[in-house]
C-alpha cells in the first residue's frame, strides 16, 4: 500500500504489516472470485441455433400438360373430377391466338372463379412488376371484389367470386400470372354474358406436379 | 539531556500517539448490502426450418417468404405441393431481459450442391413472449438485432427473399440460417 511505504515507522509495527498483508490477501481473493464467476457465467452468455433453408426449383418438363377445350371439359364433367381429385397441380389458362385475345372490345363476358382464397389470391398476385403488365389493364374494383372473397382453405368449402370485365381485362388478369397454383385445381369458365351460345373459345392446360 | 529525560519524553510521545489514533479508529461502523443476481441462462432452439417450396423459374425475379410463411413471387411461378414455412426459433431466458440477435454464419446463397446457387436475403423479426405471432414481415434490410423476453420467452421468425433466374437449374437448393442470441 502506497501510504504505508511513505510512513517509515509502519514497517516496524507488527499490526500494521498485518493490515497490509490482509488487504493484499483480500484483493487477491476478490480477484479469484471474479475470475471464477466469469468462468461460470461465460458459457451461458450466448446461445445459437441453426435452421435449414431449402427451395426446390422445378422445370417445365416436370409438369405433364394436358390441353383441352373448356366446353369439352365441362361437358365431359372431367373438370369436376379434376376439381375434386386429390391431385395437386397447376392450371395454365390461355386464350387462342398470340398475345391478348382477339375478341372485339365491347363483347363483354362473365368470368366466374371458383377456388379457395389462396388459389384466387395467387391468380391476382401478379400486380406489379410482371412483364405482362396486368395491373394496368385490370380494373381495381374487380380485383378488390376478388380479394374480398372469403372462406376457408378447404376443398369442401369453396368461395366463389366473380370478375366482370372485358375479355381483354380478364385475359390480362389470367395471362399476367400465367399459371394458377394451389393444393387443388381451380375451375374457370369463360362465357359470353350477352349470348350464352357464343362462348368464347378458350384452351385450358391442366398441369400436375 | 540525560537518559531519564529522554525516556520520559519518549514515554510521553508514545502515550499521546496512542491516544489520538485510538479515538479515530473506534469512531463508527457502517455496512453495505452486497447483491448478486444469477440470470437464467439464455437459450435458443430451432422450432421450424425454412422452406420456399416449389418454384417454376419461367421468368427471372424473386420469391419472397414472409415471416409468417406467406409466399409471393415477382417473376417465377409458385407451385403447390410443399407447404412453405418460415423459420422459427424459441428463445428462453430471464424474465423481461433484452438480448441481442446475430445471424453470423448464415448462408448468403442457397446451393444445389453443385455449382448452381440462388442469392437469399433473410427477413427477420423478434416477437416477445412464447406465443408471439409473426406479423408477416416482407421487408428486407431491416433485420431484428435485438429482442425482449416476456415471461422469459421470445420468438424469432425468419423468412427471406430468393433471387431466381429464368434459367435456374432445377433441383433442391439448401442453405443454413444461424441465430445467435446473447444478453445485452
Amino acid at each position: 500500500m502506497a501510504w504505508s511505504n511513505k510512513i517509515a515507522w509502519c514497517n516496524k509495527i507488527a499490526w500494521c504489516n498485518k493490515i497490509v498483508w490482509c488487504n493484499s490477501s483480500a484483493m487477491l481473493a476478490i480477484g479469484m472470485l471474479l475470475y471464477l464467476i466469469s468462468g461460470i457465467i461465460s458459457p451461458v452468455y450466448a446461445a445459437s441455433a441453426t435452421a435449414t433453408v431449402s427451395a426446390t426449383i422445378l422445370q417445365r418438363s416436370d409438369v405433364a400438360e394436358v390441353s383441352t377445350d373448356v366446353s369439352t371439359e365441362v361437358a365431359a364433367n372431367s373438370w369436376t373430377q379434376l376439381l375434386y381429385s386429390s391431385s395437386t397441380g397447376v392450371l395454365t389458362f390461355t386464350i387462342p391466338g398470340s398475345g391478348l385475345p382477339t375478341v372485339a372490345r365491347g363483347n363483354y363476358c362473365k368470368c366466374a372463379l371458383t377456388g379457395t382464397p389462396a388459389q384466387i389470391a395467387s391468380l391476382v398476385s401478379c400486380n406489379g412488376s410482371n412483364s405482362r403488365s396486368c395491373a394496368s389493364s385490370v380494373n381495381t374494383e374487380q380485383l378488390d371484389k376478388v380479394m374480398a372473397c372469403s372462406g376457408t382453405d378447404s376443398i369442401n368449402d369453396f368461395c366463389t367470386c366473380e370478375i366482370t370485365g372485358s375479355v381483354e381485362q380478364i385475359a390480362a388478369l389470367l395471362f399476367c400470372n400465367g399459371t394458377l397454383s394451389g393444393s387443388k385445381v381451380v375451375s374457370l369458365m369463360v362465357t359470353d354474358s350477352q349470348d350464352e351460345k357464343n362462348n368464347i373459345p378458350a384452351t385450358i392446360i391442366a398441369a400436375y406436379n | 539531556m540525560n537518559q531519564t529525560k529522554i525516556s520520559l519524553l519518549m514515554a510521553g510521545l508514545l502515550t499521546a500517539g496512542m491516544l489520538v489514533p485510538s479515538a479515530s479508529i473506534a469512531a463508527n461502523n457502517d455496512s453495505a448490502t452486497v447483491t448478486a443476481t444469477i440470470l437464467t441462462a439464455i437459450a435458443v432452439a430451432k422450432a421450424t426450418d425454412m422452406n420456399f417450396g416449389y418454384i417454376l423459374p419461367n421468368t427471372t425475379g424473386t420469391v419472397t417468404l414472409a415471416t409468417d410463411g406467406a409466399r409471393t413471387a415477382s417473376g417465377p411461378t409458385l407451385i403447390a405441393g410443399i407447404t412453405p414455412t418460415a423459420a422459427k426459433f424459441n428463445v428462453t431466458g430471464d424474465g423481461t431481459a433484452t438480448f441481442s440477435i446475430d445471424y453470423t454464419g448464415s448462408s448468403a446463397t442457397l446451393s444445389d450442391g453443385a455449382t448452381h446457387t440462388m442469392a437469399i436475403d433473410f427477413i427477420t423479426e423478434a416477437i416477445s413472449g412464447a406465443a408471439g405471432v409473426a406479423t408477416g414481415k416482407t421487408a428486407t434490410g431491416t433485420d431484428a438485432t435485438t429482442g425482449t423476453l416476456s415471461g422469459g420467452a421470445a420468438v424469432i421468425y425468419a423468412g427471406g427473399q430468393l433471387s431466381v433466374d429464368a434459367a435456374q437449374t432445377p433441383g433442391v437448393y439448401t442453405g443454413t440460417f444461424v441465430v445467435t442470441v446473447a444478453y445485452n
